[in-house]
């Protein structure tokens, strides 16, 4: 594919080459949307919302990571979700017991097809990043996913969030710091296949 | 475990991410060989951060592609959609342009019999005051009338019989000054008064231009239904289009 030849067909309007680009990077978008915001739903909104204002504001992509370019887009449309969250927040649907009390984990909402334990074993580490992620404050939540999920360097986390080199270092580091400490109490639940052998250096 | 500073969280960050210089880089890497504590952050961070990279990469739940609707485009006119715009407009305002003037052509026509009534009045009455005295004359009631031979004596009677044949001789004379000669008016003047009343009928209005109307109208219908159907096929081409070369590639 050859990217640079599909952004000029894309920006004079041809919508076949963009859209032969957003099925090279819809997933990347649509993850990075996910760990954001936690939801898939709202993670596929925030996604389609993404591409469309890309298609849009094209003609302002002036060179440099073109990944890094749709990645601010998905981060401004999970701002927005986010934004609007704030303004309207929804209560969960919980199911009750016979107390009127809500049951902490909806288990009747569970496929079935699987057993509690495959489920769980699947699960665990996903929804335990997750959690630690959504612990997060928005914007080292958005840095570190693009760092450790996406795989984008300083530079293009910089381009991507139109953040200083520095502050970028720095929210990466807090970000870091504090998932740490939250996966510290699951550490004991993680399978070992995820746990690392020490002495390796990076 | 005990905490580290966070100038060290922020050097140990840009060694994992290969981020220091050569020097820094050996300096953070002696410190790390003598400090077990400092060692225990950089391991739990590391692994921090591979689990990050191991989390499932999850496929988007379908295809986020745009259609030409979602992304604002329109399908180009036709060539000849101008022309049928601008004929259909043309149309439009020739149909307003003659419904204003029928809807005006009675407003007219009253202007013009007062002014031609108007006249008539001053030189010895108009059809309109014919219709009137005749109206009079025909409902008075008899015993007013006079009589023929009863009261009157010697001179008088002539006077009047003048006094009755006043309204008849002013009809007929005032209808001949007022309206062109037609004819049915001479046999007319002599009649009755109920008789008059259709000699001194109202001008009749100019022919309202129905015809034109009707073709104003079928000419609008027309421009404007070939120009919904001109871009009913340009939108129905394009998107043919799109889904073939869509198919294509």
């Amino acid at each position: 594919m050859d990217e640079t030849a599909l952004i000029q067909d894309a920006q004079r309007g041809d919508l076949d080459a963009f859209n032969r680009l957003v099925l090279a990077y819809q997933d990347a978008l649509y993850n990075t949307a996910l760990r954001i915001l936690g939801d898939e739903d709202q993670a596929a909104d925030a996604t389609q919302e993404a591409f469309i204002s890309a298609f849009r504001a094209l003609n302002s992509y002036r060179g440099g990571s073109f990944k890094a370019w749709l990645l601010r887009t998905v981060t401004n449309a999970c701002y927005d979700e986010l934004r609007r969250q704030k303004r309207r927040p929804t209560t969960p649907l919980e199911p009750a017991t016979e107390d009127e009390d809500e049951m902490e984990s909806p288990r009747w909402l569970a496929d079935t097809s699987m057993s509690p334990e495959e489920i769980s074993e699947a699960d665990e580490l996903e929804h335990a990043i997750q959690h630690c992620l959504n612990a997060l404050p928005v914007d080292f939540r958005t840095v570190v996913v693009m760092a450790d999920i996406q795989g984008l360097d300083y530079t293009e986390i910089a381009v991507a969030v139109r953040t200083p080199l520095g502050t970028i270092k720095s929210r990466l580091a807090r970000a870091r710091l504090r998932l740490r400490e939250c996966l510290q109490d699951f550490w004991e639940l993680l399978p070992a296949q995820f746990r690392l052998e020490s002495g390796s250096r990076a | 475990m005990k905490q580290p500073s966070f100038h060290d969280v922020a050097l140990i960050n840009a060694y994992l991410d290969d981020a220091l210089d050569a020097r820094a880089r050996a300096s953070l890497e002696r410190r790390l060989a003598d400090n077990p504590q400092l060692d225990a952050v950089y391991q739990s961070m590391r692994e921090s951060r591979t689990l990050l990279r191991r989390l499932p990469q999850r496929r988007a739940p379908r295809n986020f592609t745009l259609t030409p609707k979602m992304a604002g485009i329109k399908p180009p006119l036709p060539r000849a959609y101008p022309v049928f715009r601008f004929a259909s407009a043309i149309a439009t305002l020739l149909f307003i342009f003659t419904f204003a003037l029928n809807a005006g052509v009675p407003l007219m026509d009253a202007q013009q019999v007062a002014f031609q009534s108007a006249p008539a009045f001053g030189t010895g009455g108009g059809p309109e005051i014919d219709q009137t005295l005749a109206a009079e004359a025909a409902s008075a009631p008899e015993e007013e009338r006079p009589q023929s031979g009863g009261g009157c004596e010697g001179g008088d009677c002539p006077t009047l019989e003048a006094a009755i044949a006043t309204p008849k001789a002013l009809r007929v004379q005032s209808t001949e000054q007022a309206l062109p000669p037609s004819p049915k008016e001479p046999g007319l003047a002599g009649e009755s008064a109920n008789d008059s009343q259709a000699v001194t009928s109202t001008p009749s209005a100019p022919p309202v231009p129905a015809a034109a109307l009707g073709v104003l109208l079928g000419a609008a219908v027309l421009f404007g239904g070939a120009a919904l159907f001109v871009r009913w096929r340009a939108d129905s081409a394009f998107t043919q289009r799109l889904d073939r070369e869509r198919r294509e590639k």
